[in-house]
């Protein structure tokens, strides 16, 4: 039953076939596949071009045996538990890291496709990635780094860093 | 009319507190009827902003119609650009230096902000420290709204304060984070540890080296951390001097301070001083003193529905109320309104008799508040109160009689008669934690009673000399002590203790003394400037170890040393 082909059309319309087993990674995909039953329509997805989605398969696949993240309900419940962002493995580091020249426009892609696909892993990987990128940088280097603006008044710059001043580093 | 007020150096505290202030000095504000206004900024900071929005502008303006090849192009060309900003812009020594290689080639508009929702903002936030997300704050306003809002507070802001500072007293389930929420919270628990800066003095007397407010004088905000340390004293004004004739020689005082952001027309940002004075005798009314700080004006008035002067009191600043004990057994723990003099409601025990206290004829003597709940004492038995939901919540059991009490969240600190101790105390489930032994050894007066005060992770405790001594409530060992110029002599002993609410960075800690003077401590920190050092990165210097690291073996440090002072970080492998 797992081995049937899904069919999904990306934004260009390009259709690409993956086994059922595959697109269930994708809580979003899952939801759907349980809702239509059997069924060889293509699933379109509007919002994912077929770039990303490529890559967004590539790491279904590598973690197809991957047991189902738990479900968010209890977020709410009161949780001290450290959320790192210094565990990503070896093979994650070097899929989110993909071809240098565009890695940041991928990563931004690759973040909204899983959100909007529900791949709680995948998005938790690409919003690690972004907070590695922001830790340790002062806002000056944020601001560059995502072409940020900085539409503060000097006076209430001023202000901010005067309240932060205990935490300013160098 | 004096341009400044004489400042008389402050010899408090201990040498290595004071010298953490660096030299300069901070042009202390003048004061006005208004908050005072900002100094204009240097016209450099703004030219570089104009600078920085036009290249803005001109980098991507219309990016996404333009040809990959082209967009590169122009980037090159605004990298070469910037570098020529940088080589002219000599005066840009105190901002960090941007690593080209950081800059993100293929991203053409902000898309943090614009493109991810702030839910997933929120996401990556939540994977960040407390360093780097105070940094997020100075970005952009997207972000520092996005960091503000309330649904994000109770989030991140309260998943953040426990995971730096653990949650070693059990947060209660009635937990709040007070006026300002998690995110002050976050922000200010580094404060106190860190250093006293300046001492000021205020009094009801005209004195010598004193200054009366209707001459000029400057009353310092917030200093620096890089400002010096300085004594100020002024006196109060004199409207209410006619009033509080009889009082002068009042021998307890307390005192509080509201944070600056109580919502109330007249006080909203005004740091206020509320002074509750005790009655003299059995016939003197119990008088409050509102004193808003920035301009020294000053109301007053007597504290209703007593019957008999206070034993003690408190202020719920959440609820504006001031609740106060009885010198009387059997009288009730009142409640009055701070703002609205009209609202006034007794406690009414809440309760009490549930707990079918034997002795009757005790009254509840020492009273101490945070957000709803109030802990009142009745001999070796802390009673708690929840005002907002009006029943007892609770009792704790000291095993000696109870002098003093504080209260912080789900903390309890108890200072005991005969063993002169304090006992700190978990409220939900009432536990002993740990026993301080006071400091000071000097035999009190026999009118002294000493005060406590509780902090998220200090506690302030009076002694008969005039010190005040600070714990460290997560590692439970005494930290240091200050100490006034002007409590120099036995009748001038502390009576009570309070800690300003205000923001970050500093704090004021207010001493009111037994001649009916205020002290007043202000704290800031200084900056601690940490350096993270890679471990990976030192590593790879060593060729051994870097092919054991490239056959994937991990390396950790076995051994660090730490100095604070020195800036320095060693690490053995």
């Amino acid at each position: 039953m797992s081995d049937t082909l899904v069919t999904l059309t990306s934004q260009e319309g390009k259709p690409e076939q993956v086994p059922r087993r595959i697109a269930e990674r994708s809580t979003l995909l899952k939801n759907m596949l349980e809702d239509v039953g059997e069924s060889n329509q293509p699933i379109p997805l509007p919002n994912v071009s077929h770039k990303i989605l490529k890559r967004v398969l590539e790491y279904c696949i590598h973690h197809k045996d991957d047991p189902q993240p738990p479900s968010d309900d209890d977020k709410d419940s009161f949780d001290s538990s450290r959320k790192r962002s210094d565990d990503i493995d070896e093979w994650d580091q070097k899929f989110i890291k993909g071809k240098e020249e565009e890695h940041n426009e991928e990563l931004f892609q690759i973040i909204l496709a899983a959100n909007y696909l529900d791949i709680k892993p995948l998005l938790d990987l690409g919003c690690k990635t972004v907070a590695n990128m922001i830790k340790g940088k002062s806002p000056e280097q944020i601001r560059e780094m995502f072409n940020i603006e900085n539409d503060f008044t000097p006076e209430e710059e001023d202000q901010i860093r005067r309240e932060n001043e205990w935490a300013a580093d160098a | 009319m004096s341009p400044s007020p004489r400042r008389a150096n402050s010899p408090l505290a201990s040498p290595a507190l004071t010298s953490s202030s660096s030299c300069g000095d901070l042009a202390p504000l003048k004061i006005e009827p208004h908050l005072p206004t900002p100094p204009p900024s240097p016209p450099t900071r703004q030219a570089q902003l104009q600078l920085r929005g036009l290249r803005g502008t001109s980098r991507f303006a219309n990016a996404s119609k333009v040809s990959k090849p082209a967009v590169n192009k122009r980037r090159t060309k605004a990298k070469r650009r910037v570098k020529d900003e940088k080589a002219l812009d000599t005066e840009r020594q105190d901002q960090t230096v941007v690593d080209e290689s950081l800059i993100l080639p293929g991203i053409e508009h902000d898309w943090l902000t614009r493109s991810l929702t702030p839910e997933l903002v929120t996401v990556i936030f939540e994977y960040l420290d407390l360093q780097s997300l105070t940094q997020c704050q100075e970005v952009c306003r997207a972000w520092k709204s996005i960091l503000e809002a309330p649904k994000v507070d109770h989030h991140l802001w309260r998943g953040l304060y426990f995971r730096e500072y653990g949650n070693p007293y059990n947060a209660n389930p009635f937990d709040w984070a007070g006026e300002g929420g998690w995110r002050k919270r976050c922000l200010t628990a580094h404060f106190q540890i860190d250093g006293i800066f300046y001492s000021s003095v205020i009094s009801q007397e005209r004195k010598p080296h004193f200054h009366h407010p209707t001459e000029e004088f400057i009353l310092p905000l917030r200093p620096s951390p890089s400002s010096p340390v300085k004594t100020y004293q002024f006196v109060l004004p004199s409207e209410d001097r006619r009033q509080f004739a009889s009082l002068n020689d009042c021998l307890h005082a307390r005192c509080f301070l509201l944070p600056a952001t109580v919502h109330h027309p007249s006080t909203t940002r005004h740091p206020t001083l509320i002074t509750i004075f005790r009655g003299d005798g059995l016939r003197g009314k119990s008088h409050v003193q509102i004193v808003r700080l920035t301009d020294l004006h000053a109301t007053s008035y007597k504290l209703k529905s007593h019957s008999s002067p206070i034993y003690d009191a408190t202020v719920s600043t959440l609820h504006g109320m001031i609740i106060s004990s009885s010198l009387f057994p059997n009288d009730r723990v009142m409640m009055n309104g701070i703002w609205k003099r009209t609202h006034k409601a007794p406690l009414g025990l809440c309760g009490k008799d549930d707990y079918e206290i034997s002795d009757s004829f005790q009254p509840l003597t020492n009273v101490a508040s945070d957000g709803s709940l109030v802990c009142c004492a009745l001999g070796s038995v802390v009673y708690i109160f929840d005002i907002a939901a009006c029943m007892t919540r609770g009792i704790v059991h000291i095993d000696q009689d109870v002098e003093a009490i504080a209260l912080k969240n789900n903390l309890l600190a108890a200072s005991t008669i005969p063993h002169r101790k304090i006992q700190l105390h978990t409220l939900f489930p009432p536990t002993h934690i740990h026993t301080f032994e006071e400091q000071s050894l000097q035999t009190p007066p026999l009118s002294y009673r000493p005060h406590l005060l509780l902090t998220d992770r200090l506690l302030f405790a009076s002694s008969p000399t005039g010190e005040v001594y600070i714990y460290d409530l997560l590692n439970l060992k005494p930290l240091y002590s200050v100490r006034h110029t002007r409590i120099d002599h036995q009748n001038a002993f502390i009576t009570s203790m309070t800690l300003s609410e205000g923001g970050p960075p500093g704090e004021t800690l207010a001493v009111g003394l037994s001649n009916g003077d205020l002290a007043l401590f202000d704290f800031t920190a200084k900056v601690v400037r940490r350096r993270v050092v890679y471990l990976d990165r030192a590593v790879e210097k060593d060729p051994e170890r870097q092919r054991k690291r490239e056959k994937g073996g991990r390396i950790v440090p076995a051994w660090v040393s730490y100095r604070e002072g020195d800036e320095e970080v060693l690490a053995m492998i």
